[in-house]
């Protein structure tokens, strides 16, 4: 008993859509789910026209550098925070654990005489630990990521000033500092790093069943959880990546600084989420994109430079960042709407 | 082949939501399963689908004793429930949400989409329905896609038997056909299904029994061809004829 018919045309359609060709067989080339990216690309090519016509010295070799080293730590952060905000969560200790780690780091080779490959290990395993503290108070205890990573901000940067004692850890191995200012055939090393991060971690977000099953925990956890994916494990998992990524973070920025500063990197947290959200992710989870994350980085560390560039004074590069990021999410509210009509 | 429940009983500290429920289920019928609000209909259909633990009574699949301490254990014995809600990730293609859990991976854990595509494709095809692309993201889908998109999920694995709760709600009235079609096209391929509603009519159209629960208990097991719809009535709002 069929209570719908079956006619031509659809017979026709489904021919047609069972056809394979190469194009319909590729996976999307930015992931399962869709983001805005032309709202941060229309954006960058904005400014990089603004700037031709005013500043052409923008383009030189050297400030192309000085923007790729602003991005390229913003883009590697970005990286574990769009993960976390695709799972619908939120980490709001990013500093505090990228500071936690680099005095970890820095403590075990100082203080305690490690070699480097142990202090590297000290700080990654701080890191990691962090992240691992959060995801758990935040599955185990069902508390919101907000209060948890809010409250876990003081505690981490707190131990963190504690044993530092407000003094500054410097003078690190030449490995550490080449890892922060080095380049590798003209191109800095932070820059090779991020990317390398960026493309490794695209492939897993829009290619891998990681990627995939980590898009449903953020879009329908009670559904992913009744398909049998780990909802738990997922949530816990990219808060402790998270916190891996803000210790190789800070062994990078110690590299750049040749020190390591227990108050430092306290901006950071908002670069980075802004970036992610400029990028495309939704904030609410389900949907993200690791290159959203690299146009938005990117187009945070340009408008910064542009503006001392034009010759205003620095402090208009909160102005100028806060006003792009209002146009950009505005940009994809006009999109969205559009598209729910 | 059927499902066969015998003596399930269910209750919530003091309050006993199922007793006693006998229920079989052949291969290849729909089984309408009625009753009104707080009659036990969700606790049944949880107990078979793997969610609840019965405190007595036991399921038999295709002659063989089971026991589900979970969803996942009542899907690899081959039973699968369609939740109201439908459980769909509004963002992702049809496509992932189909083989969401179950991807077809290389070694490495990369999916092979392309292989995914075009399974994903056929079963959607197969449907007596208008045919929609699996890669559009299922929140863009029209009410009946979204249902059969659903339905696409649970039959992709060798469900023998399907748990549908109000496949119906919420649709225009040609969505409702198509998916009552596509219902009854899975019974001819021989899937058991309960189906779970509220719309007397949508269960005449499609249903081959119907099974009435009434204050946690079976009222009545009725076959369609020889019941009336004022038979049925009474069952469901006093528990007897």
């Amino acid at each position: 008993m069929a209570l719908v018919q079956d006619d031509g045309p659809a017979a026709r359609q489904r021919q047609v859509l069972e056809t394979s060709n190469w194009r319909g067989n590729l996976p999307p080339l930015f992931g399962p789910t869709k983001v805005p990216l032309a709202a941060p690309a229309v954006m960058l090519g904005i400014i990089a026209l603004i700037m031709a016509f005013t500043t052409p010295s923008f383009f030189s070799v050297g400030n192309m550098r000085a923007i790729s080293l602003d991005a390229s730590l913003i883009m590697l952060l970005g990286i574990g925070m769009t993960a976390v905000i695709t799972a619908r969560g939120i980490d709001l200790s990013i500093g505090a654990i990228l500071t936690l780690s680099s005095v970890a780091f820095a403590a075990a080779l100082k203080d305690f005489g490690l070699p480097l490959w142990l202090a590297v290990l000290v700080g990654f395993a701080t890191g990691g630990l962090c992240g691992l503290i959060n995801g758990l108070l935040i599955t185990k205890l069902r508390m919101p990521d907000f209060i948890v990573t809010l409250s876990t901000e003081l505690v981490f940067r707190g131990l963190a000033l504690v044993y530092a004692g407000g003094g500054v850890f410097f003078g690190f191995p030449e490995f550490v500092t080449w890892l922060g200012r080095g380049r590798l055939l003209g191109i800095p090393m932070p820059l090779i790093i991020a990317l390398t991060f960026i493309v490794a971690a695209h492939c897993i977000f829009a290619y891998h069943k990681i990627g995939a099953r980590l898009h449903a925990v953020g879009g329908n956890p009670i559904a992913a959880r009744r398909l049998g994916i780990s909802v738990l494990n997922y949530r816990v998992g990219v808060y402790v990546f998270m916190g891996l990524i803000a210790a190789l973070g800070g062994i990078i920025l110690t590299g750049r600084l040749d020190a390591v500063v227990a108050s430092g990197a306290v901006t950071i947290l908002l670069n980075t989420v802004a970036a992610v959200i400029v990028g495309g992710t939704n904030l609410f989870g389900g949907r993200g994109s690791i290159i959203g994350t690299l146009l938005g980085a990117w187009l945070l560390a340009t408008i910064t430079n542009a503006v001392v560039m034009l010759g205003f004074e620095a402090f208009w590069q909160h102005v100028a960042a806060g006003a792009v990021i209002l146009i950009t999410i505005g940009l994809y509210s006009r999109s969205n709407s559009r598209s729910e009509e | 082949m059927s499902v066969v429940l015998r003596g399930i009983s269910k209750s919530y500290g003091p309050v006993k939501a199922i007793e006693n429920i006998d229920l079989e289920v052949k291969a290849g019928e729909v089984v309408g399963l009625l009753g009104d609000n707080g009659a036990g209909k969700s606790t049944l259909m949880k107990v078979l689908a793997g969610a609840v633990t019965p405190d007595t009574g036991t399921i038999e699949v295709d002659g063989e004793l089971c026991s589900f301490s979970s969803s996942s254990e009542a899907r690899d014995t081959g039973i699968a429930m369609l939740y109201q809600d439908l459980a769909l990730f509004d963002d992702m293609p049809v496509v992932h949400n189909i083989f969401l859990g179950r991807e077809i991976t290389n070694r490495f854990g990369f999916l092979k989409y392309g292989e995914m595509r075009k399974r994903a494709q056929e079963i959607v095809n197969s449907f007596s329905v208008r045919p929609f692309d699996v890669r559009t993201p299922s929140g863009h889908l029209s009410g009946g896609q979204r249902q059969v998109s659903a339905l696409a999920r649970t039959t992709a694995f060798g469900s023998r038997y399907i748990i549908l709760d109000e496949p119906t709600s919420a649709l225009s009235p040609s969505a409702r056909d198509e998916v009552l079609s596509v219902v009854r096209e899975l019974a001819d391929k021989g899937i058991g299904i309960i189906m779970v509603s509220h719309d007397l009519g949508h269960v005449r159209k499609v249903c081959d029994r119907v099974a009435i629960l009434h204050l946690g208990m079976m009222a009545g097991m009725r076959d369609m061809a020889t019941t009336s719809q004022d038979e049925i009535i009474s069952l469901i709002v006093q528990g007897h004829a």
